[in-house]
């Protein structure tokens, strides 16, 4: 089996992971032990320092991985492993239909909907707006007039 | 996306079945299709000939994929009551192949129900060896135009959409419809009564016409006949949409194509214009198809060829968007919508509302009858008026006549409007039967009309925020009128009003217009200002306007004891605001303290005398919360969608409410994971 270790430097919860650039390493060999697939524990032996990894594939599995190095002993790695599902299935969940709560997709975003993320301040603006005409504010009372009901 | 591969292709009455890889559905034929094809009086059973093909060619057939690949034809044997093979086929895109009827590749669609609706044209005849015009209209005398409008519930009668009600009737073109207005209603249209032979030799040999036509987006037919190539039957779809407001109305094709009838062919020509609705209500094809003859045989067999026209992407486009308008008007207005009648939800989401406008003026107003009369007279009058009634001579011969002059001087007031001068005349004063012969009072104004409309003025306000926040209970709208004091508004009414047709307004309506008009009872100083949200009536308040000049010690003391009284209703309106303002219990998530700021009543009632001493020029006072500039929030948080797609449709923050995952393959542990992690927001 082969495996690749790799720096991811993404989120855990993004579907495509970025990693460090030129700072894969590939392992080949077999395993002694029984793996779960999910969560598997593997040794390497190596020379390479591989503190700063963060990541695996393991194509046998066709799965990829976070993971947890630690040195044993001298040159013997051990990988605890967890599988990432978002990358591993990350075509197929894009494939996949899902009514969908909150996203940063401008054109898919309803602002009419209150599920409480628009954060709001305690001041208020207060505005006032007069009615106007020709530019004007409309007034009543301007001039006044003189109304005399008379019998007859 | 999976992979749909036809596999099966059932014929079953009136129901095409289509076996996918994956899943099974149906494929409806809307018609009353028979399973026998009866041609010159024979019938013919569908399975008889090895092929599968319909058995009346007046229907539509399709099938949907979205690849190619191996599909297997069987039949139903109604004698064994078992579907049997009829063979395998490949499709590829240039089959149209051997007397089947598909090879048609939907736009990324998968998994497709579809629901066609379609149109279609029967009324022409088109058979060799015409050697004329007249000869072919002398064939067709006693033809009718004949509408066969077929459509599912697919698709309901909304803004933008395709109005099936419409459709389905066969006075289609008799449609009140929008389009009424405009000069296109001079075209003419032929009812399903017209007799084909009448309309053709009311036509020019080439000339286009209309022969049928939809109602509110006038989904039309145009005929050609004559022609060229012995072309006798041209037909042209036009699907138009209608655009614009006010008088900047008008239609622009949204699609325009037309076929022609292949000129080897005889029987019948049936075309069609087909919508296949997908299982997202959405537009996933339309075509005009025709029929065509796929084997020289008796009976001769059709099938259908979409040959002749291919709508472009931008014509797909925008007959989506003719159909179905923008994606998110449809989720807002019509969430529920299934497509399916009867299981309630569905709703209807064109509400039309009427036009409320100015209230009537009374038609009696009690004026000049000889029982009283309202004079406006100036100053110089007025001090005339009063040498007048307190001359000697004046009080001689009222005494003559009343105990008490105030009986006939019913009161004199001050008021703040302008009485129209179209609304006035003059004439002698006097008082009773009692003329004054005082010069200066010869020819005193006075009011012909007791009612005064006076324009108050307008202005736009803008939503601020165009989300919810710019309604209640974030956004508080109240109104100052003179005369009328304050008055607390409904802000969902005034920030977004419903237009017409019953619909919310888009973003780009954002100027709303508020308008108010005073109507003055000149006798009484009564108001009633109504206020008009972009041009509709939407709110009427009463004041009372006028400052009383006292005639009399009993007008005095009754003019203070109203403002005594009319002080102290003030002063306890301000109270009980202030105290017993609710502090709200129902603010939502989002600025939920601000949403409890106690209700302060400004002015409560300022009418009567003393109204006359506050401010003149009614205002609009607008709360609107105010929002903390947090760059870049949707990239953390993201912002509320509610809506269903293929999560490939969305970027970046994403959180589902829910999602369907059953084509990934992966243990059920791991669709466990992933169903946690969308739940609590992935980055796409």
């Amino acid at each position: 089996m082969t495996i690749t270790l790799r720096k991811c430097i993404s989120e855990n919860n993004r579907l495509d992971k970025v990693f460090v650039d030129d700072a894969d390493k590939e392992y080949t060999g077999y395993l002694r032990e029984a793996a779960d697939i999910l969560t598997p524990k593997i040794k390497i032996e190596s020379s390479d320092d591989l503190s700063q990894y963060n990541y695996a594939e393991i194509d046998d599995f066709n799965r990829k991985y976070f993971c947890s190095i630690q040195l044993l002993q001298k040159d013997i790695w051990e990988l605890d492993c967890e599988v990432d599902v978002l990358s591993t299935y990350a075509t197929a969940i894009k494939g996949c239909y899902a009514l969908v709560k909150r996203t940063a997709k401008k054109n898919k975003i309803n602002y009419h909907m209150n599920d409480g993320v628009f954060y709001t301040e305690q001041r208020q603006i207060v505005t006032y707006h007069a009615f106007k005409k020709s530019g004007e504010f409309a007034k009543l009372g301007t001039e006044n007039y003189f109304l005399l009901v008379a019998g007859g | 996306m999976a992979k749909t591969i036809l596999t099966g292709l059932y014929w079953d009455n009136s129901q095409l079945r289509i076996q996918v890889s994956n899943d099974d559905f149906n494929l409806l034929v809307h018609s009353d299709t028979p399973a026998i094809y009866t041609y010159g009086g024979v019938d013919y059973p569908i399975y008889n000939t090895g092929y599968l093909r319909q058995g009346d060619y007046n229907h539509y057939l399709c099938i949907l994929g979205d690849t190619y690949g191996t599909i297997t034809v069987e039949y139903y044997d109604d004698s064994r009551h078992e579907w049997r093979n009829v063979g395998t086929y490949n499709l590829s895109q240039s089959d149209d192949n051997n007397g089947l009827w598909f090879t048609k590749t939907i736009y990324n669609i998968s998994d497709v129900k579809v629901f066609g609706i379609y149109l279609e044209a029967n009324g022409f005849d088109d058979i060799p060896g015409f050697t004329s015009p007249q000869e072919y209209y002398d064939y067709i005398t006693n033809r009718y135009v004949q509408y066969q409008w077929t459509s599912v519930p697919a698709i309901s009668g909304k803004n933008g959409i395709l109005s099936l009600t419409m459709i389905k009737d066969d006075k289609i073109e008799d449609g009140t419809t929008i389009h009424q207005v405009l000069p296109e209603d001079n075209i003419e249209r032929y009812t399903a009564q017209s007799n084909m032979r009448l309309i053709c030799l009311n036509h020019l040999v080439n000339e286009w016409f209309i022969a049928a036509e939809s109602g509110l987006n006038q989904l039309q037919l145009r005929y050609n006949y004559g022609g060229t190539n012995n072309d006798i039957l041209v037909i042209e779809f036009k699907i138009r949409n209608h655009y614009g407001e006010g008088n900047n109305q008008y239609y622009a094709d949204v699609y325009s194509g037309q076929i022609y009838q292949p000129p080897s062919l005889d029987g019948e020509r049936d075309a069609y214009l087909a919508f296949i609705i997908d299982e997202e209500n959405e537009v996933a094809q339309f075509d005009p198809v025709t029929h065509y003859r796929v084997a020289e045989s008796t009976p001769p067999l059709f099938g259908v060829d979409y040959g002749y026209l291919q709508p472009t992407d931008q014509q797909m486009a925008a007959v989506y968007y003719f159909l179905k308008g923008s994606p998110e008007e449809i989720d807002e207005d019509d969430p529920y919508a299934d497509g399916i009648e009867g299981d309630g939800g569905d709703g209807n989401p064109y509400q039309p509302q009427d036009h409320l406008g100015l209230s009537t003026k009374p038609t009696k107003s009690g004026l000049n009858l000889g029982i009283v009369t309202l004079y406006n007279p100036d100053e110089s009058e007025l001090a005339a008026i009063a040498q007048f009634l307190w001359s000697d001579d004046t009080l001689d011969n009222f005494k003559k006549y009343f105990n008490n002059f105030a009986d006939n001087i019913m009161c004199l007031y001050v008021l703040p409007v302008t009485p129209d001068a179209a609304s006035k005349a003059s004439k002698v004063f006097k008082v009773g039967n009692l003329a004054s012969e005082d010069s200066s009072l010869q020819s005193v104004d006075y009011i012909t009309d007791r009612y005064a409309d006076i324009d108050m003025g307008s202005f736009y306000i803008k939503r601020k925020w165009d989300s919810y926040l710019d309604v209640s209970p974030y956004t508080k709208l109240e109104i100052y009128l003179p005369y009328c004091g304050t008055h607390q508004l409904n802000t969902d009414e005034i920030m977004y009003p419903a237009n017409s047709e019953g619909y919310l307004p888009v973003e780009s309506e954002s100027d709303i217009e508020l308008k108010l008009n005073y109507r003055v009872d000149l006798v009484t100083g009564n108001i009633v200002a109504t206020l008009f949200v972009n041009g509709e009536n939407r709110y009427q308040f009463t004041g009372k306007c006028g400052m009383s000049v006292p005639l009399t010690g009993a007008n005095y003391n009754n003019m203070i004891q109203g403002a005594i009284t009319a002080g102290a209703g003030l002063a306890a309106t301000i109270a009980s605001g202030g105290l017993t303002a609710p502090l709200s219990a129902s603010a939502a998530v989002s600025g939920t303290v601000m949403a409890q700021k106690p209700e302060v009543y400004r002015s409560g009632n300022l009418s009567g005398d003393v109204s006359m001493l506050g401010y003149d020029t009614p205002y609009l006072i607008k709360t609107i919360p105010s929002k903390p500039k947090l760059d870049k929030q949707e990239i953390y948080t993201g912002y509320p969608s509610y809506k269903k797609d293929l999560l490939s449709n969305f970027s970046g923050y994403t959180e589902v409410i829910e999602a369907h995952i059953d084509d990934v393959s992966c243990t059920s542990a791991e669709k466990d994971r992933i169903m946690t992690a969308l739940k609590g927001g992935v980055i796409i």
